[in-house]
């Protein structure tokens, strides 16, 4: 049972790399932390994308080649509640790792309005460049919930962990669940070009990235000390069924004699 | 019935009402407004206080959670009250 | 061995650990989830106080145009809900099933009442033409209550799972944990309600 462990940690990397890759080229570059105000004139958009078009190009362009990781990262978690914690169906495996695929989505299709805005902004009207900046934001916002369910699935199942020292500690848990509900407040977003509900907003913008930072941090962290877990209960499994095996040879020997 | 009655929840509970239409009451007349408002706030923060401590039964301690309770409702009460009475009328 | 009797009462008040101290009501991962609950409203506490402070005469305006009444009826609905959820978590520690299904059921219809109150609020703004999008004050007034609507119809349903499980379940410890942790989430629903009361409607400009 060892065998089937054997990706897992290298798949776990991928969680503190697309973090890295998300700040730093999303983020930082992409001009995203925080996004401008919506009630900003367009020509303050207009003039961001053509002062800063090559900077965009490759903070977009890298953050849509690495977006993938995300959904490797939530595999090695969906692997560790397969694996470690679920006995009688996969459902809430299932439901995690789907929640992480389907995360890449808003995530990497939304790079590529940045990403489009950024190509000839000189060809375009500032409406338009304001338009692109947009329906980026929009869909990263409003594709909350397929991250919501990945986190209440995945809180689900580590609170269903039997073991006396759970895999991963209740308030993880319980922190994965209210976080993923606490994303419902973006449903305000789109009614608001201002204020805390807004885009750029203390709630909708500060508060609900940093929770979802914060909680990828501290799942990463627990992830890898599962997977040690679990390796070490395959291999103590392992030499269990060895001692069996050998138990039940000796035996049939000792019947023989 | 009594032995309903005689339950801490079920005291709470009256006094919770009966500090509830106390509100109203402050509401309906006509006390000076920053006086009867501070009141209010200061009614309503014994009244969470008596959620937490009787219905959530914090009042026996369970650290840290009773601590996370009596911070928590300190700092509310000393933001609306604090907040209300600096801002310009 | 304790006789029967003394056995029923001694569990009905046994929430003491053996060492004689009260031990925390409910699971611990509910009152993690509480605190983190509690905290994002006392966050919105502040941003409410702070654009009232920047618009003072506008938020005195708006607030006059909602009905304390309805607010006073609607805490009086959560306090005595909170009540008999409270009563039903202590005859679960008593063992007394039909007690814990008559309790849970008060409670949620008495709670249902808070409902029909804010449904007949927000209608009554939003036919005068009032929505989120009319001012600030108005923006956190929808905003606040609804989040917090949110949050009791969450209660509601948590609250309908443990009357299912009570039919069904075995009056153990199990159980009365699940209904303690339901409990506790159903008084901070409570709470909530006892704080954004008097801040969205009742605090009178000087």
């Amino acid at each position: 049972m060892l065998e089937r462990l054997r990706y897992l940690r290298l798949l776990a990397w991928c969680g503190p790399v697309f973090l890295f890759v998300f700040i730093v080229f999303w983020g930082l570059m992409g001009h995203n932390i925080p996004p401008f105000q919506p009630d900003v004139p367009a020509k303050v958009i207009g003039d961001y994308f053509r002062a800063d078009a090559n900077l965009i190009r490759l903070g977009m362009s890298m953050a849509m080649s690495f977006t993938v990781l995300y959904f490797m990262w939530g595999l090695s978690i969906a692997k560790v509640i397969e694996y470690g914690i679920e006995k009688d169906n996969n459902i809430l495996s299932t439901l995690a790792l789907w929640g992480a695929g389907l995360t890449v989505v808003p995530i990497m299709v939304s790079c590529v309005f940045w990403l489009a805005g950024a190509y000839r902004p000189e060809a375009l009207d500032d409406a338009i460049l304001q338009l692109l900046y947009d329906t980026a934001w929009l869909l990263i916002d409003m594709g909350y919930m397929v991250t919501t369910v990945q986190m209440i699935s995945m809180g689900v199942a580590f609170l269903q962990d039997k073991r006396a020292v759970p895999l991963v500690p209740k308030w993880l848990a319980w922190y994965g669940i209210w976080v993923g509900f606490s994303f419902v407040a973006e449903v305000l977003m789109p009614f608001f070009k201002s204020g805390i509900f807004a885009r750029s907003g203390t709630l909708n913008f500060w508060v609900e990235f940093f929770l979802w930072f914060f909680w990828i941090v501290f799942v990463t962290t627990y992830l890898f000390s599962a997977i040690k877990r679990l390796e070490a209960e395959a291999r103590g499994e392992t030499a269990q069924s060895r001692d069996t095996a050998a138990a039940g040879v000796g035996k049939a020997a000792g019947a023989s004699a | 019935m009594s032995a309903l009655f005689a339950l801490p929840i079920t005291r709470a509970w009256l006094a919770l009402v009966i500090a509830t239409l106390m509100v109203f009451a402050l509401v309906e007349n006509d006390a000076p407004a920053r006086l009867a408002t501070v009141a209010i706030v200061l009614i309503a923060s014994f009244k969470v206080r008596l959620v937490f401590l009787y219905f959530m039964e914090l009042a026996s301690g369970a650290m840290p959670w009773r601590l996370v309770a009596e911070i928590w409702m300190g700092a509310v009460t000393l933001l609306i009250v604090g907040a209300y009475l600096i801002t310009p009328a | 061995m304790r006789p029967p009797e003394a056995t029923a009462d001694a569990r009905a008040e046994d929430t003491h650990s053996l060492t004689g101290q009260r031990k925390l009501v409910g699971d611990e991962g509910v009152w993690f989830f509480i605190s983190a609950d509690i905290s994002m409203f006392a966050l919105f506490f502040l941003l409410f106080m702070v654009e009232r402070y920047k618009a003072a005469a506008l938020f005195e305006q708006s607030r006059r145009l909602l009905d304390p009444a309805l607010g006073v009826l609607n805490t009086l609905i959560l306090l005595s809900s909170s009540w008999l959820v409270a009563l039903a978590v202590h005859s679960a520690r008593a063992g007394q099933r039909e007690a814990v299904r008559r309790y849970l059921t008060l409670g949620m219809l008495v709670g249902a009442g808070f409902a029909v109150t804010k449904i007949y609020e927000y209608w009554h703004k939003i036919s005068s033409g009032i929505t989120l999008l009319t001012n600030d004050f108005f923006m956190f007034y929808f905003a606040l209550t609804g989040l917090h609507f949110l949050h009791f119809a969450v209660g509601m349903g948590v609250l309908a799972v443990c009357l299912a499980k009570s039919r069904s379940d075995a009056m153990d410890e199990h159980f009365v944990v699940w209904i303690e942790s339901s409990g506790c989430y159903w008084h901070m629903v409570d709470l909530l309600w006892i704080v954004l009361f008097p801040m969205l409607y009742l605090l009178h400009a000087a």
